[in-house]
């Protein structure tokens, strides 16, 4: 009885309503994508914005009198002197076992008509990598399932592996079937036929993809059963670069949270290349200072801090694991261009010629 | 419109220039702007733009816009002047404006800070809370 009794009460309190204090802007710029906002002094770096319309924003760029902030939505309906909030939180994503089998967008909403996903918790999708301290050392392998890897590299989990090649050599291929042979291994450990096997979760991030190819790809691993061990973030040709460059960012959290729960996962970014494209136009229409191939200064820690998220955490933090499968595209068997040469921070290569 | 790194050096410089104890001082600021379009330094219009952001932001720092729904008795503009003065901790000039779309209560824009205690902005966080 007291509890229907402190249910009411909460939602009471919800309902009530005071004065509100809220930090404004007034948007003074926008286009492509981006708006320069004057005023909301109180602003945090990577704090959720709200424009009119539930449209979220992202701010990028804190300077003397404006904020440069990037669009999460579509930006048709703002105008130019349309007062927007901050919200006080960063852009999080929703996380948790009921991801498994679904296919999510860059900011873990879901998109493959299931229905709506409520996480367990919510967790930011910018998070500094665990320290020294909480880190151990590699000691189980992930079985790919492809044995001459297996056999001659061997992947142990929570560590990085780059699978690097030219278009269409088999780079996705290689990541579909390891993640279709831990949804075999994940099954027979169930049935009691493997002993002292830990399950391995994974996530897939498609990133700057043809939408068919994501299809096919949830296809091949429905067919294989492999979903229900599976959450698939797509930020595809079609989505904003803003969603693109976030996307292994949130599929990243995603991770975290299984590890925190002492999981172990396998995370594959397919493509970084392109994220690193969308990073570039988001940076450029941003107006900050370009490098080499019109690349920010920034475009190595874009790479390093993702790919550092991974690892191997000791037991007294709970014992998870998460492995990266980063896939990097070469043009005509180049891996001495820039971004290529950017991701270096990797334990080992699986180069395609 | 881009203006040159010097440019709004100098343009930030000016405005230092032109507060005493924390407070924007007015003859200063057309000293420095009738100076600065006589001599005519190198990118001028620029500065002054700059300038003249920095001029805005200050001077909207310093200004409460209160609504309300209907005109308020002196005796309430004099409590809430010395009120919200107290709370930001500076001289506040109050503005008052009357807009009946907010049915009752009163707004408060300081800054960028937002203070809404109007019937409005309470019906319409009880719409979101109960949809």
């Amino acid at each position: 009885m007291s509890n229907i009794l402190q249910e009411i009460e909460s939602q009471i309190a919800g309902l009530k309503t005071a004065v509100t204090k809220s930090n404004v802007g007034i948007v003074r710029e926008i286009g492509d994508g981006a708006a320069k906002i004057e005023g909301l002094s109180d602003v945090m770096l990577n704090e959720m914005i709200e424009f009119p319309g539930g449209v979220y924003g992202l701010a990028l760029n804190l300077e003397e009198t404006e904020v440069g902030c990037v669009l999460l939505g579509a930006g048709e309906n703002i105008k130019a002197g349309d007062e927007v909030k901050t919200t006080g939180r960063l852009l999080s994503v929703p996380v948790g076992k009921s991801l498994l089998g679904r296919v999510v967008n860059a900011l873990g909403q879901a998109i493959d008509g299931k229905g709506d996903i409520k996480g367990e918790t919510q967790y930011p999708v910018e998070k500094l990598a665990p320290g020294i301290i909480a880190r151990k050392s590699v000691s189980v392998p992930v079985q790919t399932g492809i044995m001459s890897i297996d056999a001659m590299i061997p992947i142990g989990r929570g560590q990085r592996e780059l699978i690097i090649g030219d278009r269409s050599t088999g780079k996705t291929t290689i990541a579909v079937d390891a993640i279709i042979s831990q949804a075999q291994q994940n099954k027979a450990a169930e049935q009691g036929k493997l002993k002292g096997h830990k399950p391995l979760y994974c996530i897939y991030v498609a990133i700057g993809q043809k939408q068919s190819n994501i299809a096919r790809v949830v296809k091949t691993l429905e067919d294989a059963g492999a979903m229900e061990y599976t959450t698939i973030v797509s930020a595809s040709a079609s989505d904003s670069a803003v969603n693109q460059y976030l996307a292994p960012y949130a599929g990243a959290a995603i991770g975290e949270w299984f590890m925190d729960q002492g999981d172990d996962v396998l995370i594959v970014y397919d493509d970084l290349s392109k994220q690193a494209v969308a990073y570039r136009q988001v940076s450029l229409i941003l107006k900050r200072p370009s490098g080499r191939e019109a690349y920010p200064g920034d475009v190595f820690y874009l790479h390093s801090r993702l790919l550092e998220r991974s690892c191997r955490v000791s037991e007294n933090y709970g014992g998870g694991s998460m492995t990266a499968l980063p896939i990097i595209e070469t043009q005509a068997g180049d891996v001495s261009a820039y971004i290529p040469t950017a991701i270096s921070i990797t334990g080992g290569q699986i180069s395609w010629k | 419109m881009k203006i040159s790194k010097e440019a709004r050096r100098t343009s930030r410089q000016l405005f230092r220039a032109c507060m005493a104890d924390g407070k924007l001082d007015e003859s200063r600021v057309s000293k420095v702007v009738s100076s600065v379009a006589q001599s005519k330094p190198r990118g001028y219009i620029g500065m002054l733009d700059a300038f003249a952001r920095l001029v805005a932001h200050e001077v909207d720092r310093q200004r409460a816009l209160v609504e309300s729904a209907t005109p308020l008795a002196p005796a309430t503009q004099s409590e809430l002047q010395a009120s919200l003065s107290k709370k930001y901790d500076r001289q506040l000039t109050l503005d008052f404006s009357v807009n009946p779309e907010l049915l009752g209560g009163i707004r408060v824009k300081v800054g960028s800070d937002v203070w809404d205690g109007s019937v409005k902005a309470r019906l319409e966080a009880l719409k979101t809370s109960l949809s």
